[in-house]
């Protein structure tokens, strides 16, 4: 029954572009893109409790090293297979970074840990920024024409992503590895009590939440054809899939999808049917401070408080114990 | 390099690094006594400036009136700051007090630096930039010149931290926020109030912060998106100097000014930036044990 | 003077204070004593207002403290000399001082100071040195000096022998055998049984989050049944 709603829901996705006009959906693009960022975000934020601020450093590797690989004139001239090599190689590139800066970031915890990744992404954005010879600079990169990517196929090559990111993740949650990440997640003493190899399982999880995001850098930035620090390596792209997270309900399967698709309506509600005088950051912000303030446990599980059974309750409401009377 | 030059730059680099100190100051205290991690630290300057702008430049009142309007006003705004946004958060568990305030001030500074962004670009000028112009002439101390608005932005910080430094030291509720910071339970213990000693730190270090940004804007000017970047910047010097220690945040900054006055001397100042994220992950690692995970028992 | 009925207290979902109930009247000395994880921290902790009661009633001078909090206990002249002394490593002897003086108790921050100095000379002589700096035996008298200051009327020490050496213990004994005999009411968690039963009037043994035996202090040191509670643990 679950699985039938499921292939309905994915076999509507991919033929809605026939129906819906240019507008909606490019909405919907948009939403398969964040879908993807704050599930693989919450592949480590949620189900590790490692709070990622800097997951749009991944996002800009791919993007650029796509950008970059494209201007090799060998690589360039196999046309689309070309193209689709290169975006590749920057899922590639952004999976080999993450197991790179696993080694330092990992030794760092709670607050020094979100305090060191978003640290990395403002790095990489002064480097980017400062190697015009390489990155453009501030004039950005431009894609060659014959490899820009139309509507329709970065349409279905990010709900590719995007449903692939929530299969990545459902099949962690049921692997010795989830497992794992809960234990360490939990009490990391007890985790490696057991023998569990901290630093490996939170390894892992961060190549495999920084891979399909690197794909997704690529195929948006060809889609979109030019890129620059602002558009790839952006804060706002780095905090929103913490914000849609959050929202839907951390380190759950649905939490990050249901957050996703609520914040992007929220956003062309507001720029498309509303038309209010408010630039939409302000209101991520003000949704990101009221989540954290009345709902701690997001909305999937603030709606349906008594429904969330067994294991998923157990990971979306750690403990709590009354600090002090005061 | 002359030794005139390498006076000028290490003046502009104090003049940076007591700003540096004073943002530090205030956001470890508030780090050390409260666990709150204010993100939003830098955009309370952010707004300081902003508003020292507005008064001084488009409404042409006098500095020393604006200076005090600005600091009533960020009074207000820190208490009802803490009274809205962080009192909700206090009887969490430490750890969660810590992550969900880190979010609820992330939330308030995207949503403060958009708004301020947006309208003042409307209102006001299409490119804002925040600057307090006071037509101050350069001051020549053994003929090196120092530019007259820099070194009043150096005797401000250095006239706020001893203020800061005094009310701690020789206040009942400076002494329990040291207290406070230093142990938690013992000060629980004896009978002092938490959340009395959170609301007045609070309060002080969101109105040192309006104030620290006033003199910024007077020294440097500012943008409207410059608060995150200046919480980083407050976040390295505390984490460098030790979070809660306040002397290491004086020497931290100074220390930290300096180098990137440097560096954007030797490499350009787009490289400066990169100065403090060094420093930053370097401060991280080296203190990984005591640098914020300690404060949380 | 307080009285506690049926107090349970809980960790979650580990109870760690089962039902116990017990009374304590002006100018007693009371010794609670037990294994360790018996639930007599917790106790104290419940009466101080730094674990919430789970159930029971808890009155002081026929006032309920159930809901007050900690800050509020003090200055009704409850105190509590903590398990680990809890000071403040980097502050000195005197600021300890004026930081435990509580406004409103009736009694000078100066007539409070010079009494603490006189019942502990050596704090005296330390007031400008830093906690952290001073020994094992000098930090728990500064923990009690501390307490002293908020004037209290009910004391409560939480192992203040531990990790002292014998003498330290009986010196530090002495001293609250002065207090005792000034009219302050005391409650003193140990472990160390000897030192204690000869402060105290009466006592209550805890296991396992319940009280297993209570009575006189001089029959209890006699008691057959104490000596197996301790040997069972030791």
């Amino acid at each position: 029954m679950r699985w039938a709603g499921l292939a309905v829901l994915l076999v509507v996705l991919v033929l809605a572009p026939r129906w819906l006009g240019r507008d909606l959906t490019t909405a919907l693009l948009f939403t398969f893109l964040l879908v993807v960022l704050a599930c693989n975000y919450d592949l480590v934020g949620g189900y590790l409790g490692l709070y990622n601020l800097g997951q749009a450093s991944f996002f800009g590797l791919g993007a650029y090293t796509t950008f970059l690989l494209l201007r090799v004139p060998g690589l360039s001239s196999l046309g689309s297979g070309g193209a689709a090599l290169a975006v590749l190689a920057g899922g590639l590139v952004a999976a080999g970074s993450a197991a790179l800066v696993a080694y330092p970031l990992l030794r760092l915890r709670e607050a020094s840990f979100a305090v060191g990744s978003f640290g990395l992404l403002l790095f990489l954005r002064v480097l980017v920024d400062n190697l015009p010879g390489v990155t453009g600079g501030s004039h950005g990169l431009y894609v060659a024409a014959g490899h820009y990517l139309s509507l329709g196929t970065a349409y279905g090559l990010l709900l590719a992503l995007a449903a692939g990111s929530v299969a990545l993740n459902w099949l962690v949650e049921r692997s010795r590895m989830g497992l794992a990440m809960l234990a360490i997640r939990e009490s990391e003493a007890a985790a490696a009590a057991v023998g569990i190899n901290r630093f490996r399982v939170q390894q892992m999880a961060f190549v495999l939440g920084a891979l399909p995001t690197g794909l997704a850098g690529g195929v948006f930035g060809l889609h979109t054809g030019y890129i620059d620090v602002s558009v790839v390596l952006g804060i706002e792209r780095s905090l929103l899939p913490v914000i849609a997270a959050m929202l839907g309900g951390t380190g759950s399967l649905w939490g990050p999808v249901v957050g996703s698709v609520m914040l992007r309506a929220i956003d062309v509600g507001l720029k498309n049917y509303l038309q209010l005088p408010v630039p939409s950051p302000a209101v991520y912000g003000l949704v990101l401070t009221l989540i954290a303030l009345r709902m701690p446990r997001g909305i999937v599980a603030h709606l349906g408080r008594g429904r969330v059974q067994g294991r998923e309750a157990a990971r979306a409401a750690p403990v709590v114990q009354a600090e002090e009377v005061s | 390099m002359t030794l005139q030059l390498m006076t000028e730059l290490l003046a502009g680099g104090a003049v940076l690094g007591g700003l540096y100190a004073l943002m530090a100051f205030a956001f470890s205290l508030v780090l050390a006594t409260t666990h709150v991690l204010n993100v939003a630290h830098g955009t309370f300057m952010v707004l300081g400036a902003a508003l020292s702008t507005l008064l001084v430049r488009e409404a042409h009142l006098p500095f020393v009136v604006s200076v005090a309007l600005v600091f009533g006003t960020f009074l207000l705004a820190g208490w009802a700051f803490e009274e809205g946004l962080i009192r909700p958060l206090q009887g969490r568990p430490p750890v969660q007090v810590l992550v969900g305030s880190i979010l609820v001030t992330f939330g308030v500074a995207i949503t403060a630096e958009a708004l301020l962004g947006y309208y003042w670009a409307r209102a006001v000028e299409p490119q804002p930039i925040f600057a307090v112009e006071l037509g101050l002439p350069s001051l020549r101390v053994g003929g090196v010149a120092i530019s007259g608005p820099r070194a009043l932005a150096l005797v401000f910080s250095v006239v706020a931290v001893a203020v800061l430094h005094v009310l701690l030291t020789r206040t009942r509720l400076g002494q329990q926020a040291r207290a406070v910071a230093q142990n938690r339970v013992g000060a629980l213990v004896i009978g002092i109030q938490p959340s009395r000693v959170a609301r007045t730190v609070l309060t002080v270090s969101v109105a040192a912060a309006g104030l620290a940004g006033t003199f910024y804007a007077v020294a440097v000017p500012l943008n409207p998106y410059e608060g995150l970047r200046l919480t980083m910047v407050a976040f390295t010097v505390a984490a460098a100097g030790g979070i809660g220690n306040l002397p290491g945040a004086l020497w931290a900054g100074v220390g930290l000014g300096i180098a990137e006055v440097l560096t954007g001397y030797w490499a350009g100042a787009v490289w400066s930036p990169v100065t403090y994220l060094l420093v930053l992950f370097g401060a991280l690692l080296a203190r990984r044990g005591e640098a914020v995970r300690g404060l949380v028992r | 003077m307080l009285e506690v009925r049926s107090l349970e207290v809980r960790y979650g979902d580990f109870v760690a204070v089962h039902g116990i109930s017990l009374a304590v009247r002006q100018g007693e000395a009371v010794a609670l004593l037990g294994p360790n994880g018996a639930g007599k921290t917790t106790v104290l902790r419940a009466i101080h207002g730094l674990v919430p009661m789970y159930s029971g009633t808890l009155s002081y001078k026929d006032r309920s403290l159930v809901g007050l909090p900690t800050w509020e206990r003090v200055r009704l002249g409850i105190a509590l000399v903590p398990e680990g002394r809890e000071l403040f490593g980097g502050m000195r002897v005197e600021e300890h001082l004026e930081l435990g003086f509580v406004p409103g108790r009736g009694r000078s921050y100066d007539s409070l100071r010079a009494e603490v100095y006189e019942l502990f000379p050596v704090l005296a002589e330390r007031r400008r040195q830093v906690a952290g700096t001073l020994s094992g035996g000098e930090q728990q008298m500064l923990a009690i000096a501390r307490a002293l200051m908020s004037a209290p009327e009910l004391l409560m020490l939480d192992e203040p022998s531990l990790g002292l050496a014998p003498r330290v213990v009986r010196a530090l004994y002495e001293k609250l055998a002065v207090l005792r005999r000034r009219g302050l009411t005391l409650i003193v968690v140990e472990q160390y049984v000897h030192e204690v039963l000869r402060l105290a009037d009466r006592a209550y043994v805890l296991e396992g989050g319940r009280i297993v035996l209570e009575g006189g202090a001089e029959g209890l040191l006699r008691d057959p049944r104490l000596q197996r509670t301790y040997l069972a643990v030791s």
